[in-house]
Formats: structure tokens, C-alpha cells, sequence
């Protein structure tokens, strides 16, 4: 079945996520790792989700599939709506019955993701037999099949492997295989190339591109590397803080970054051909989610920041059509400046 | 068992490699075999030295309860070599010890060592491994349940009743319930593997057997259940954490698969590992037990042993029971081989 | 150590009943509401079961039975601290030594260790006990069980301090020149003090149960360790009477509850586990 046609037929995206918040008891105290994230991804569509390490992407993802782990929780109004059910309040079972099946996610580590004691074939296999009524040999066939469309060569010999006897980028790709092999219609790839050699990269990446064009399926992209998503999506949300920042056509936020975070991200990238003394970064580190600061998150390191800011938090805005950030600059734009005032404000 | 918890982590948090003897082992069969043939030499060895080290040898009971000739006496002292130099006799006795071929004992005259031994053993076997298979299987799976209901009142509550279970002597358990129920109750025989009537039918003779069983094979059972229990409890909280569980959650498997088949599968690890170091403990426990419950098996051989000074018998059982140790800990190498497949290549 | 963790544990109930009657056991003795030496007279009256005069009841000689459970335990914690105190004095020096050599003398010295801990010490004490012409007195079975106990503290130690020796303020304190001993006294064993600690306690349960073991199968004189008292209730004419074997084993289960409550506390104090409830959803 063709998911953008079924998709299309309905106004509502294919997910469309509302208010999330999750939430983790520590014993520092509540961190808010995900505080009030709302985002839609259509049917097809491949959409970038970009932040630094610390950020609440990852968490972001995995609440999706309510794979939190505990001391986490997903907060009530929070909103993961998919197909027209709301899968935060969805009864366990009827979730399950959607993971690998309808929504599939790819996992950053393939060599910890792995069970280490079952072979390659039968984690697959797995898929199939969890979710059809697939006879064992009929499962295995189906993973063999699979493992071969992921580009793994001699897969009915590979699949009797463990996954310690395969290369990274191979592993990848067996996870790769274990989570379209029901041709889902949304997949979750949380930093599906960061663990692997940049040849492999490419790599991983083509073949990502390829089973999309030949599923429809769509794709949530999770990467803290612009150049990945540069290549892969079509549309880009900008996280920092627990919060989105920036959300925009792909072309238009590397042309246009509207808010200084992102501007710093793009800034941060050495260029070929660029002469530079030093590498430009964004001064500051990235705060603890159990003190995120006060007013707007980032004003402590935003090189335009004024008094607005350290205390009002501001909203998202609109920029242009389908571009959107959490900045008072757009407000207030003849403040884009660095001055004196946004030092002073920086160092306190 | 306590002690060997300790090796789990260090007290910076980090799981380490501890020495020669790491937790992930990369058995080398032949190298284990190896080092357990050292350790029945060393024991031979050992007991070699022990015997040398009496006043007397075999033939001293003879002088003093018959009537022999000190002559006599000589010269089967220098027939059987005693006068040789002593590296002579060890290299004898060791040839001995490989055939098989022990002394005569002095407790019971007329009985060699070995065939002693060789009647004794299949009794402390059996014994031996029911309890082991109950053990290994009870404590898994009460360590698993912990596992799964971590941070629980159910946790918590057996945890401290585990902890207590390995604070009690397993002999002193034993008594205990011969006190309960054999004594008080008559419900179970107070000893012995079986009540040696030649009248009863081969059903009936079984019944009688297992009615003797059951109380030193719960005895020994309850203890190192719980022991196992606290080993399995502490595993399936490491493989709470890792990552493959996420991955088999993210594919739709239900919980209970993903417990059984893929949490279940990697915890039991260790254990197998662990069960190979409980065997020389499990030995200990038995022959206790043997003694309370006057069963027909090496621990009463030894007991008797140790009271009528008869040292040529005690050698010849720390040699069969080192080897025995050596053996269970080359065996749980090999399972721990056969299910682990990152040990293969 | 002055932590806050450390302070909380010794308000524990448990660890407070538990050691208070340790405690008790220790001085005890010296205010026994019988003496135990010299019985009051040649009884006629044997094994009388507990009653208010007699707690534990008697035993065949119509001694207290209470008194004699007393002394025993301090008997058997005097060899069983002692033991552990030789114990962990030889694994440490050892295993540090092993860490610290490194190269072959490590390999070679744990390979020793192995193989010798594989030999069952049980029955390896039972055989010299044996041996030996006269039963083994007091010193000679706290020499014997220290001796022979010392492979696995050995083993935990080189395994901590290998660790520790890794870690870059070690190389800093190397590269000022100071010698080898130095820096095992001074640098290196302050951290290994709580794991230290951990193994007495632990060790101190576990030797009182192997001795009581050893007791039990006549491998020792007649010391009136627990393991005594128990062997002599374990006599077919004693059996029936059940409080000569209830309460001497009930002595030695207190003790080593005691010391393994102890233990794993302090194991969560000094190494504390994040644990999570196993995920549901």
C-alpha cells in the first residue's frame, strides 16, 4: 500500500506532535528534557531534527515510540498524534502493535542496539514473526531478502552471523533492514550515521535516500551534523534548551537563519577555502535541563541579546511562510546588533 | 559466597578486568583443562606432603593391633619403598594416584581407597546435582522476577530475605529440618539414602529413595538458591540498561519476549560462569549435609575419615574432590562457551 | 570518611540490633549468669529444655547451655576476626605487589593465585587437621584459615589497584620520583580502605561459617567455638533435645546476618547503583 496516497486523502499530517513535554525525576531535581516541543511531519516527507547534545532531540524521538526510559515520563498534555491516534495515551498493546509495523525507529549505536547473542538473520526475522503470522522459515526468508535490498552481501551467509562478526556500517544496515522491513510509514532515524566512518556515512545515507524513494515512507531525521541534513531533508526544526528555536524550508534556513542559535551552528561550520584564524564557536556550553535559564534560553550566550530578553521568554514567530522562530529580534529586528549591552548581558 | 559479588564493579562505579580470571572469560578449553590438571597435581601433591608428614604409615596399625614381627613389619616397609628417597616415593605416588591405585585404608581394613571411594561417589553425585539443577534454577528465576520488578516492595522484601537465607549454615538448616520433621513430625526419615528393605517392589523401593531424598536435597538447595538468586538479581539490573531492549521494544516484541528471549538470554551469562566457581562451595555443603543426614556418600566417608585418623583415605578424597571442583569449573566454561557467541571466534 | 550516607547507615535498624548484639556477645561472657567451667554440681538432671533459670536450657552435663552460646560466639569471632585480619593483610600486600610489578610477575603471581584458589580449602584444612597428632588448638586454626583464605581478597586487590594505577593523578604522583612503597602506603591504600572494609566484614561471616564447618566435622579440638557446641548437639542422644542445636546455630546466623547486612551496606554507601524501575510501557 502506498502511504501518500492514503495520507493524502486526510488534512491531518501523518504525525503531529503537540505540547510534548517529558520530564525526568533526578535526583538534582526535575530535568525538563523535552519542554512544550510541537512539530507535524507529512506523509513522505523527511524532516530534519537538528541540536547539540543536550538539546532533547534524542528524547524527543524516543517519547515518540514512548520508549523513555524511567526515571522519565511523558507528561499529561503532551500530544503525539499519528494516523488520528493520540499514541501518548494509546493502551500499551495497541502501541505495540504499531512499533516496527507502522512507525519504525533507527537507533544511533548499532553495535550496543544489537542483541549480541542472536544472530543477525533472527533479529530481522523478528520483525516479521512479532507482527505477521509468518512461519519461522518464511520469517527468515523475508530478513535474507531484506538483508540483501540493504546492500549486505551474501545475506543468506550474513544472516547466520553475530553482530560482532560485522563491520559498523554493516550493522547499520542490518538495522536499517530490521525497521523498514515492514515498510513502515514513519521512520525515526535518531543519529543513524554518528557512530560510523565518513565513507560509510555516505553510505548509509544513500541507502536512506533510496528505500524512501522507493516506499514513501516518511522520514524524521535526527542529527546534530547540518551537512546530513542539508542533503536529506526537506524541512528543518532547530532544537535548543528542551524547546524548538527555528523551523524552516531547508533552503530557507541555510539562507536565511533567523534565530542566533542557528546562525551560530551555520557560522560554526569551517568552510573550505575559508581563511580563518580560529574556528568561530557559540561562547558558553550548553545548560543542565534541571536549570534551563530564565526568559529566553539562550540569551546567556546570544551575541545580540538585550534586556527583553533575560527576561521574557519569547514565542515562536512567524518569519516568512513555513519559517518560524522563537526570537524577539524578529520583533524587534534593528536590535540585531553586537554591542555593548549584549556583552554585558552575556557576562552576567 | 559473598565475597565474589565484590567483583562485579569497583568502587569508581567502573567494571574492570580484575585479573587472570576476568568475569567475561575467553576460555581457552585446552588451557583450562590445563590448569585444572594442575590443580588435582598440586592436590596430590599436597597430600603427598601431608602424608609423608605422619608419624606412621600404613603398616603402623599392624605393629600395634596384631602381633607382627618388627621384621616383618621392615621389610614390607622397605618392600613398598619407604626407604627410598622421598622424590622417589612422590614419583611413585603420583603414578599411583594416575592409575588410580591408592592405599589401603586404615578404617576399613580389607577396603582399598579407591573402591571406597569409587561406591561412595555416585551417592554424593546425585546429591550433588539435583541440588545444583534446583539451585541454578530456582535462584535464576527468583533473581529474574527481582529483575523485572526492580525498585519494588517485592524487590526490596526479597532481597533482605535472600541476604538472610545466605547468612545460615547450610548443615545447621539441615538440622533443623530433621528436628522439624523427622522428629517432631514423622514425616520424613531421619537419614540415610534408603531404608534397606529387600521385601519392597521396585515402585515402592523409588518412593523410598526420593522420601529420603528430600530433605538433605532441600537443605542444600535453599541456600544456594538464594545465592543465585542475589547473582541473577544483580545481572538483570546491568541488562535493564542496555540498549539491544530498547531496540527489541522499538520493534513491537511483547515484554515478556523481550525479558525471555533477549533480557533473559544475556543475564543468564555470568551465571553460568559463577555456577562453574560455586562447585568446590556446593562440595563443601554436601559433605556437611552428608554428615547430618548420614548419607551413604563421600562426606561421611570423610567425616569417619577425619575422626579415625585414617589420613591415607582423607588424601585420596581432596584429590577426587579437587578434581570434581576442576571438573564443574571446566564445564561451566564450556556451557558458558556454547551460549555466549562473542567467546566463539 | 565523614559522609552523610555513612552516618544514616548506622541509624539503620537493622544494623543497629545486629551489632548492638554483637556487642553483647563480645563482653558478655565475663557476666554469664552461670559459669561454664566448674558445672555447679554432678547433676543428676540432664538436658532440661528452656525455662525461665536456664534460657537455652542445658546441655548433658547440666551446664547452661545460655553461657556456653555465649562464650562460643566469642570464641568463634575471635578466630574468625583474627583469620580475616591475617587474610586481608597477605591478599593486600600481595595483590598490590602483583599490580604494581605488572608484566610477567603479574601474570605469573595471579596464575598462582588462580590455581590456588581452585583448590577446595576445606577439605584441604580437614586433611591437615587429620594429620596432625594432637587436635588443633586455637592459634594454630587461626594461622591455618588465615593462610589458606587470602587468594580471592588477593585477586580483588590487584584488580583495584591495576585500575587505580591507570589514572593520570597516579602518573602525576609517579612522576615526582617517589618510590614504590611510598606510593602504596600513602597514595594508593587510603582508596582501597572501603573495599577493605567491605571484605572484613563480608570475610568475617564467611570464616565463622567455615569454621563452624570445620568444628562441626571434628576437625578441631575442643575449643568451645559454635561450631563445637553445634557438633556436640549433633549427637544422636542430643538431637532430640532440640535447643542444643537451635540456639548455637541461631548464634552463628545472627552473627553472619550481621555481617552481611553490614557488608551490603557499606557496598551501597561506598559504590551506590542507580536503579531504575524496569521499563513497561
Amino acid at each position: 500500500m502506498n502511504s501518500t496516497t492514503a495520507n493524502s486523502m486526510t488534512s491531518e499530517p501523518l504525525l503531529s506532535v503537540n505540547s510534548l513535554r517529558v520530564y525526568f525525576n533526578t535526583p538534582e531535581g526535575i530535568a525538563r528534557a523535552v519542554d512544550g516541543v510541537s512539530f507535524t511531519v507529512a506523509a513522505g516527507e523527511t524532516v530534519g531534527l537538528v541540536g547539540e547534545s543536550g538539546c532533547g532531540k534524542s528524547v524527543t524521538a524516543l517519547s515518540l515510540l514512548r520508549l523513555v526510559p524511567p526515571p522519565g515520563r511523558i507528561e499529561s498534555g503532551s500530544s503525539i498524534r499519528f494516523n488520528g491516534k493520540d499514541l501518548a495515551l494509546l493502551p500499551t498493546e495497541e502501541l505495540r502493535q504499531l512499533r516496527g509495523n507502522r512507525l519504525a525507529m533507527i537507533f544511533q549505536e548499532p553495535m550496543t542496539a544489537l542483541n549480541p547473542v542472536l544472530t543477525v538473520g533472527d533479529q530481522v526475522a523478528e520483525v516479521v514473526r512479532v507482527h505477521t503470522k509468518a512461519s519461522r522459515s518464511e520469517a527468515w526468508a523475508r530478513a535474507v531478502k531484506m538483508l540483501a535490498q540493504v546492500g549486505i552481501p551474501d545475506p543468506s551467509e550474513r544472516a547466520k552471523q553475530y553482530p560482532h562478526e560485522l563491520s559498523g556500517g554493516m550493522r547499520q544496515r542490518v538495522m536499517i533492514a530490521m525497521a523498514l522491513i515492514l515498510e513502515p510509514q514513519l521512520v525515526i532515524a535518531d543519529e543513524p550515521t554518528t557512530a560510523l566512518d565518513v565513507t560509510i556515512q555516505a553510505q548509509i545515507l544513500e541507502l536512506l535516500r533510496d528505500m524512501r524513494d522507493r516506499t514513501g515512507l516518511a522520514l524524521l531525521l535526527i542529527t546534530h551534523d547540518l551537512g546530513v541534513v542539508a542533503e536529506m531533508a526537506s524541512r528543518v526544526i532547530v532544537m535548543y534548551a528542551g524547546e524548538v528555536v527555528e523551523e524552516a524550508p531547508v533552503h530557507a534556513l541555510f539562507e536565511n537563519p533567523s534565530h542566533p542559535y542557528t546562525e551560530g551552528l551555520l557560522a560554526a561550520i569551517p568552510r573550505l577555502g575559508e581563511e580563518a584564524a580560529r574556528l568561530k564557536t557559540i561562547r558558553g556550553t550548553v545548560p543542565p535541563p534541571t536549570a534551563w535559564p530564565s526568559g529566553c534560553r539562550f540569551h546567556d550566550r546570544c551575541p545580540y541579546a538585550f534586556d527583553r530578553c533575560a527576561n521574557e521568554a519569547p514565542m515562536l514567530l512567524q518569519v516568512a511562510s513555513g519559517h518560524r522562530a522563537r526570537c524577539h529580534l524578529i520583533e524587534e529586528p534593528e536590535r540585531r546588533v553586537r554591542g555593548v549591552e549584549a556583552t554585558a548581558s552575556v557576562l552576567s | 559466597m559473598p565475597i565474589g559479588q565484590l567483583i562485579r564493579r569497583n568502587f569508581h562505579g567502573e567494571r574492570h578486568d580484575n585479573g587472570s580470571i576476568p568475569l567475561i572469560s575467553v576460555p581457552r578449553i585446552l588451557s583450562r583443562l590445563a590448569q585444572g590438571l594442575l590443580v588435582v597435581f598440586i592436590s596430590a601433591s599436597i597430600a603427598f606432603l601431608l602424608m609423608k608428614s605422619v608419624k606412621g604409615d600404613e603398616f603402623t596399625h599392624l605393629l600395634e593391633s596384631t602381633n607382627t614381627s618388627a621384621t616383618l613389619i621392615a621389610t614390607l616397609r622397605e618392600e613398598s619403598g619407604h626407604n627410598a628417597p622421598l622424590l622417589t616415593q612422590y614419583g611413585s605416588w603420583l603414578s599411583r594416584v594416575v592409575r588410580g591405585d591408592l592405599l589401603p585404608s586404615s578404617s576399613h581394613p580389607g577396603d582399598s581407597v579407591a573402591s571406597l571411594i569409587r561406591s561412595a561417589l555416585p551417592n554424593t553425585l546425585l546429591l550433588m546435582t539435583l541440588a545444583l539443577v534446583s539451585s541454578m534454577a530456582g535462584g535464576i528465576a527468583l533473581g529474574a522476577w527481582q529483575g523485572v520488578k526492580a525498585g519494588t516492595r517485592f524487590d526490596r522484601a526479597s532481597n533482605r530475605i535472600t541476604l538472610s537465607i545466605i547468612s545460615v549454615p547450610d548443615f545447621w538448616v539441615a538440622m533443623i529440618l530433621i528436628l522439624l520433621f523427622a522428629l517432631h513430625q514423622t514425616w520424613f526419615p531421619t537419614g540415610y539414602m534408603s531404608s534397606n528393605r529387600s521385601d519392597l517392589s521396585t515402585w515402592e523401593m523409588l518412593r523410598d529413595r526420593l522420601h529420603h531424598l528430600v530433605l538433605p536435597w532441600f537443605s542444600l538447595t535453599l541456600i544456594n538458591a538464594a545465592a543465585f538468586a542475589r547473582y541473577q538479581r544483580a545481572a538483570m539490573r546491568d541488562v535493564a540498561s542496555q540498549h539491544f531492549l530498547r531496540t527489541a521494544r522499538a520493534k513491537g516484541v511483547p515484554e515478556s519476549i523481550v525479558i525471555w528471549n533477549h533480557a533473559l538470554r544475556v543475564a543468564v551469562l555470568p551465571l553460568v560462569t559463577i555456577a562453574g566457581m560455586f562447585f568446590p562451595a556446593l562440595l563443601v555443603g554436601t559433605i556437611l549435609i552428608e554428615k547430618v543426614f548420614s548419607w551413604p556418600g563421600m562426606g561421611s566417608l570423610l567425616t569417619k575419615a577425619v575422626s579415625s585418623r585414617d589420613y591415607a583415605l582423607v588424601c585420596g578424597i581432596i584429590i577426587v574432590g579437587s578434581a570434581m571442583a576442576a571438573l564443574g569449573s571446566l564445564l561451566a566454561d564450556i556451557g558458558r562457551e556454547l551460549l555466549d557467541p562473542r567467546l566463539r571466534s | 570518611m565523614r559522609r552523610p550516607e555513612l552516618r544514616a547507615l548506622f541509624f539503620r535498624r537493622s544494623v543497629l540490633l545486629l551489632w548492638g548484639f554483637m556487642l553483647t556477645i563480645l563482653v558478655a561472657p565475663f557476666f554469664a549468669p552461670h559459669d561454664i567451667r566448674s558445672p555447679e554440681q554432678v547433676s543428676t538432671t540432664q538436658y532440661q529444655p528452656p525455662s525461665p533459670n536456664h534460657v537455652m536450657g542445658t546441655d548433658n552435663l547440666d551446664v547452661d547451655l545460655f553461657s556456653k552460646v555465649l562464650k562460643g560466639s566469642q570464641v568463634s569471632l575471635i578466630i574468625a576476626s583474627t583469620a580475616t585480619a591475617i587474610t586481608l593483610a597477605i591478599g593486600l600486600a600481595y595483590g598490590m605487589i602483583c599490580a604494581i610489578a605488572g608484566g610477567w610477575y603479574d601474570a605469573v603471581l595471579m596464575r598462582i593465585t588462580d590455581i590456588s584458589f581452585s583448590i577446595p580449602r576445606f577439605l584441604i584444612l580437614l586433611a591437615i587437621s587429620s594429620v596432625v597428632t594432637e587436635p588443633l588448638s586455637v592459634p594454630q586454626l587461626i594461622l591455618l584459615i588465615g593462610m589458606t583464605g587470602w587468594f580471592d581478597v588477593a585477586r580483588i586487590t590487584r584488580g583495584e589497584v591495576a585500575g587505580l594505577l591507570k589514572r593520570d593523578w597516579v602518573l602525576a604522583v609517579q612522576a615526582t620520583g617517589v618510590g614504590h612503597l611510598r606510593l602504596a602506603a600513602r597514595h594508593i591504600f587510603p582508596h582501597l580502605v572501603p573495599i577493605l572494609v567491605v571484605m572484613a566484614t563480608l570475610g568475617i561471616g564467611h570464616t565463622v561459617v567455615l569454621e563452624a564447618g570445620l568444628m562441626f566435622l571434628g576437625a578441631g579440638g575442643l575449643n568451645g567455638s559454635l561450631g563445637n557446641l553445634l557438633q556436640d548437639g549433633s549427637g544422636i542422644s542430643s538431637m532430640t533435645h532440640w535447643w542444643m542445636v537451635f540456639f548455637p546455630g541461631l548464634a552463628i546466623v545472627l552473627i553472619v546476618l550481621a555481617c552481611n547486612a553490614l557488608g551490603d551496606a557499606l557496598r551501597d554507601v561506598f559504590a551506590p547503583e542507580q536503579v531504575h524501575a524496569w521499563p513497561t510501557t
